[in-house]
């Protein structure tokens, strides 16, 4: 049986499916019947889907714009 | 010649081949960002931009030599890290790509927990874990904002790749030249940063 602290370390690998069906079934256990490590997991997916809500362009079009605008000429072969 | 030759990922290699600038635009737009990403885990902030404009116009004259044998994001990527690494030398100015020993967030030592293991201070509950609600916040967001542009590099990097990017954690170990464990460390220490970044602003209303 996995202890909260082993949960804690795991939640990433939990997530992202990069456990084994072992040890990927043995945190659904524990987190089935521990209320704080369903939380912790719980927030640790809604912290990534904030991130990736406030993901900015960086490469916007006039960036784009200023690379295609600097290009040498044409290879002469 | 067979069509997957013709176009990789929906990019024009015929036209890119040509140096057809509707073609190269379309390839910029499609890697600029994971480029810069790239480059700031090799040599830092402040170069990477500079960086990764003459990787372009490097790309861009290569092109006709591109001969397919490596897919185009795998070749460019090898373009604009070693420019990096050479730029780094120049430079001579040492990023550490080590930040293992860097601070450990409290949910991954021993402080939160009691001897068994179990929680001695549990996860705070938040007032909603609804992202979209989350996402109403401005100042919660420069929060999270300010605290990812302060992570070390290589956590920045990973957490970019990894959750922005969606790149595999195996393509992740070859960009960056790290090891898998190394990556799968990184990415966990930076979400567990961000995450307490939301306890503490639960907590307190500030960063
Ligand atoms: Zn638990």
């Amino acid at each position: 049986m996995l202890k909260c602290n082993e949960i804690a370390n795991l939640a990433s690998d939990y997530l992202d499916k990069n456990l084994s069906w072992k040890e990927y079934f043995s945190v659904k256990m524990h987190l089935f019947m521990c209320g704080h490590c369903k939380r912790f997991v719980q927030h640790l997916l809604s912290t990534i889907r904030v991130v990736q809500g406030m993901e900015r362009q960086l490469a916007t079009t006039g960036e784009t714009e200023n690379i295609v605008a600097c290009l040498p000429d044409k290879n002469q072969t | 010649m067979p069509d997957n030759q013709i176009m990789q990922n929906n990019l024009d290699l015929a036209g890119l081949r040509n140096q057809d600038h509707r073609a190269f635009e379309g390839l910029v737009e499609k890697y600029h960002r994971q480029m810069v990403i790239v480059a700031r885990a090799i040599i830092g902030d402040s170069l990477a931009e500079e960086v990764v404009q003459e990787a372009w116009v490097s790309i861009y004259s290569a092109l006709p030599a591109f001969e397919g044998r490596s897919s185009i994001k795998t070749w460019i990527y090898t373009i604009v890290s070693n420019q990096a690494k050479t730029r780094l030398r120049k430079e001579s100015r040492l990023v550490s790509m080590n930040d293992m020993a860097e601070d450990i967030p409290s949910y991954l030592k021993n402080e939160r927990f009691n001897d068994k293991g179990g929680w001695s201070s549990p996860p705070p509950l938040w007032d909603t874990d609804s992202p979209e609600n989350l996402l109403e916040n401005d100042q919660l967001k420069h929060c999270i904002e300010k605290t990812l542009e302060l992570l070390p590099t290589v956590q920045k990097s990973v957490f970019l790749l990894r959750d922005i990017e969606q790149q595999p954690l195996a393509e992740i170990c070859n960009i960056l030249h790290i090891s898998n464990s190394n990556v799968r460390v990184s990415l966990h220490r930076a979400r567990i940063k961000l995450m307490q970044v939301i306890d503490k602003y639960q907590e307190t209303g500030q960063c």
